[in-house]
């Protein structure tokens, strides 16, 4: 179908490498195996850096593939179609390293990015602590200048991918006791290797059950200066930036996961008769699943467009990555909740899938900030005329 | 609304709430993880009669008003849903075929021991090309001298694996189909021909559990047919019988689970912080509460009502139908936003909503879908 939103040749290309990568690599005993045990999928991961998948868009001496944003939301979503919760793991292998590519200094783009982008390391982000939220700018946790190092005390939890394969966490540190949160806080790379971090998993999860999601503890926590990200005192309006990037990521990996289920879903009702007739001839069926392709349409929509804006306009608003993270991710859960009852009592078993998908949709919509948060966002653009 | 209730009743609703609070709740997680509910804990649904709430007193069962185990269910639910499914069966599904339709002899055979929870009854009429449309059943029986031979497979059997007792829909005349050609049984466990395959992996209701069943030259006697040999035949309209109470049952589990969940986000909002405020000072929160609440009173009253209704003997064929379709669609969407509310804890199977949420999906499946529901709803409204 043409759009005004061309996929250009690039793009197909990427689209059909991301299909056949999933076609061969996401085979079903692996994936049921993995999601039994509740592994991180390993092999999978190795097998798409080598193939360009994690960090396509950093640059090329960074080891990425020198594309943008709106290739990467491409590949997250792809990813996620083929499967929700590995696709999921995959797109956010580099989860946070953007604070890096966007603001970290050369020695920092060298040194972390390529590890990335080769699979060799995953990263972490370690901003919100317990029973904080989205306050961000409550926390507690410290970096205090002792020398030529910053001191680091304190609790961070629902850290992603902070685990055994995490290469470094970035971490929200107070840096300056005084000042006003808006200009106290700084993000310290902290390799994770340091002395004094541990990490305890979060127990039982809805959904992105294959990731480490962890409560990390810093308890005087050396590291140097020059891991400092960006400048000094600046933490908060880098994550700022840093969220409305990656909520555009988000939203890709729900509209993702919505269009596997609603495949999944498809498939079901094309093949399975009740009544004397395939599911897919009652009228509710054609309804429904009507429905559900508006829903993915529009997510689609505004999804790439959220994309191309961050990669062509020079002072994106914040109000269409949020937009799209709020649909988006609201269509997903909706789509893979009707996908459920398309299929019935089967629906609700492990082995078709879809109950996993509706699990990963709901995490996509918790977390990186929830509805109210993505609403408070685009009012404080709306309100102020900046609208629509 | 009144509500008429006894007060022997009142004791037994007011201990049902002490045990769900001081001993049920607590270890709904470990009982969650573990993946089972312990045997003591089963012990003590059997001591307060849960397992026969409405059989009848002359058969050892609580002989309890359709309102009446209405309530209690609403207060079962109000923790892991697991422990409500344990007693489901036997009072439900996969005892009413008998309460209704069983011979004297049956009644006594079977449903004193289900009452007391000795033996557990379950319900097989699901096969993996009949769900929605379970006229198109195809496990068929024949006579053959004393004996019924079953032949085919059931699926999703909720407490297959504890129950001894289970309530089986074949076909005895492929020719009449629903119309004549249906047939219940009352089959037991140690029959031969008779068993169950490896549990589901489902995605929630974890400590209870569905199986396939089996069904091979499985030698049933003549006796056993629901209500005698003159009910040959007659199944469908049983099972169809028994799925119409069923529809209350699961819409008080939804309201119980959605109660629940709203005393748990009343709890969450109260005691964090938002923007260096409690969150029960932000407007977004309050109105969800509102919702939540709103919706719940209208599914209390649909209830209630409805289950007087039947207590007066009228039929509310329809109006289950309404009362599953409205109950089981608020427990999700309460469920959905009560994950928003709590934010990331949402997704902590250690905040109950995690759980709630997984769990009150089934509600809008099994038993008749929501589909099924509607279609019998507008049935009947069209209907002349």
């Amino acid at each position: 179908m043409a759009t005004f939103l061309q996929l250009d040749k690039t793009h197909k290309q990427i689209q059909k490498a991301v299909n056949d990568f999933v076609k061969g690599e996401f085979k079903k005993e692996v994936l049921d195996e993995i999601v039994e045990k509740y592994k991180y999928p390993e092999d999978i991961w190795k097998k798409a850096s080598e193939l360009g998948l994690i960090g396509m868009h950093y640059p090329e001496v960074y080891s990425g593939q020198g594309m943008g944003i709106f290739e990467n939301v491409l590949v997250a979503q792809n990813l996620c179609r083929g499967d929700s919760s590995v696709g999921t793991c995959l797109a956010m292998a580099g989860y946070g390293a953007e604070l890096i590519l966007r603001q970290g200094s050369d020695e920092q783009k060298q040194t972390w990015l390529p590890k990335i982008a080769e699979g060799q390391v995953l990263s972490s982000m370690a901003f919100t602590e317990p029973g904080l939220g989205n306050d961000f700018q409550l926390s507690k946790t410290t970096a205090i200048e002792d020398g030529d190092h910053y001191v680091i005390n304190g609790t961070k939890t629902f850290a992603m991918n902070a685990g055994p394969l995490a290469g470094f966490y970035i971490v929200l540190c107070r840096t300056d006791q005084e000042a006003d949160p808006n200009k106290a806080f700084s993000l310290l790379l902290v390799e994770s290797d340091c002395k004094g971090i541990t990490y305890q998993d979060v127990g039982g999860k809805l959904g992105r059950r294959l990731m480490d999601i962890s409560q990390v503890q810093f308890d005087q926590v050396r590291v140097p200066l020059a891991n400092l990200i960006g400048a000094k005192n600046k933490g908060l309006s880098q994550l700022k930036d840093f969220f409305n990037e990656n909520r555009v990521v988000v939203a890709a990996q729900a509209l993702g996961i919505a269009q596997g289920a609603f495949d999944r879903a498809l498939s079901h009702v094309k093949q399975r008769e009740q009544f004397g007739q395939k599911i897919v001839d009652f009228q509710i069926t054609r309804q429904k699943l009507a429905q559900m392709a508006t829903k993915i349409e529009a997510a689609k929509l505004m999804t790439y467009q959220a994309a191309w804006q961050l990669e062509n306009v020079k002072r994106p608003d914040h109000k269409s990555s949020a937009m799209a993270k709020l649909f988006s991710t609201q269509a997903a859960f909706e789509v893979c909740d009707e996908a459920i009852q398309l299929f019935g009592g089967y629906g609700y078993m492990q082995e078709y899938e879809v109950e996993r998908f509706y699990r990963d949709a709901k995490m996509a919509d918790l977390f990186d900030g929830t509805k109210v948060t993505q609403k408070e966002i685009i009012a404080s653009e709306v309100v102020k005329g900046r609208g629509i | 609304m009144e509500m008429n209730l006894s007060d022997k009743f009142k004791s037994l609703h007011s201990n049902l709430r002490d045990l769900v609070q001081n001993t049920l709740d607590p270890i709904s997680q470990k009982v969650e993880k573990e993946n089972k509910i312990p045997e003591e804990i089963v012990d003590k649904l059997r001591a307060l009669g849960l397992f026969g709430m409405p059989i009848p007193q002359e058969y050892g069962g609580l002989g309890l008003s359709t309102l009446e185990e209405i309530l209690l269910i609403e207060e079962i639910t109000k923790t892991n849903a697991c422990y409500r499914s344990r007693i489901g069966t036997s009072n439900g599904i996969g005892s009413m075929g008998i309460v209704y339709d069983g011979t004297d002899d049956q009644k006594k055979h079977y449903l004193s021991t289900i009452a007391t929870g000795e033996w557990t009854a379950a319900f097989a009429l699901t096969e993996p090309n009949a769900g929605s449309d379970a006229g198109s059943i195809t496990t068929s029986a024949i006579l053959e001298d004393d004996f019924w031979v079953l032949n085919g497979n059931k699926i999703f059997i909720t407490n297959a694996d504890s129950a001894h007792v289970f309530t089986t829909v074949a076909v005895t005349d492929e020719k009449k189909g629903t119309r004549g050609g249906v047939t219940s049984f009352i089959v037991e466990k140690d029959m031969p021909g008779f068993s169950i395959g490896p549990a589901d992996l489902k995605m929630g209701f974890k400590g209870s559990f569905t199986h396939e069943l089996i069904f091979k030259d499985c030698k049933v006697p003549k006796a056993n047919v629901i209500g005698g040999m003159e009910m040959v035949g007659q199944g469908f309209k049983t099972a169809m019988q028994v799925l119409d109470k069923g529809r209350l049952t699961i819409g008080a589990c939804a309201l119980g689970a959605s109660e629940k969940m709203l005393d748990i986000c009343i709890a969450h909002i109260k005691n964090k912080l938002a923007l260096g405020k409690p969150k029960s000072e932000l407007q977004a929160a309050q109105f969800a509460l509102a919702d939540m609440a709103t919706q719940i009173f209208a599914a209390r009253q649909m209830l209630y009502h409805s289950c007087q209704l039947k207590d007066q003997g009228e039929n509310v064929t329809d109006k289950a139908s309404m009362i599953k379709v409205f109950c089981t669609e608020m427990a999700s969407s309460i469920a959905d936003s009560a994950a928003d509310m709590l934010e990331e804890d949402g997704c902590l199977t250690g905040n109950q909503i995690e759980l709630f949420l997984r769990d009150v999906r089934l509600y809008r499946i099994y038993e008749g879908t929501s589909e099924i529901q509607r279609t019998i709803i507008s049935r009947d409204l069209l209907r002349n």
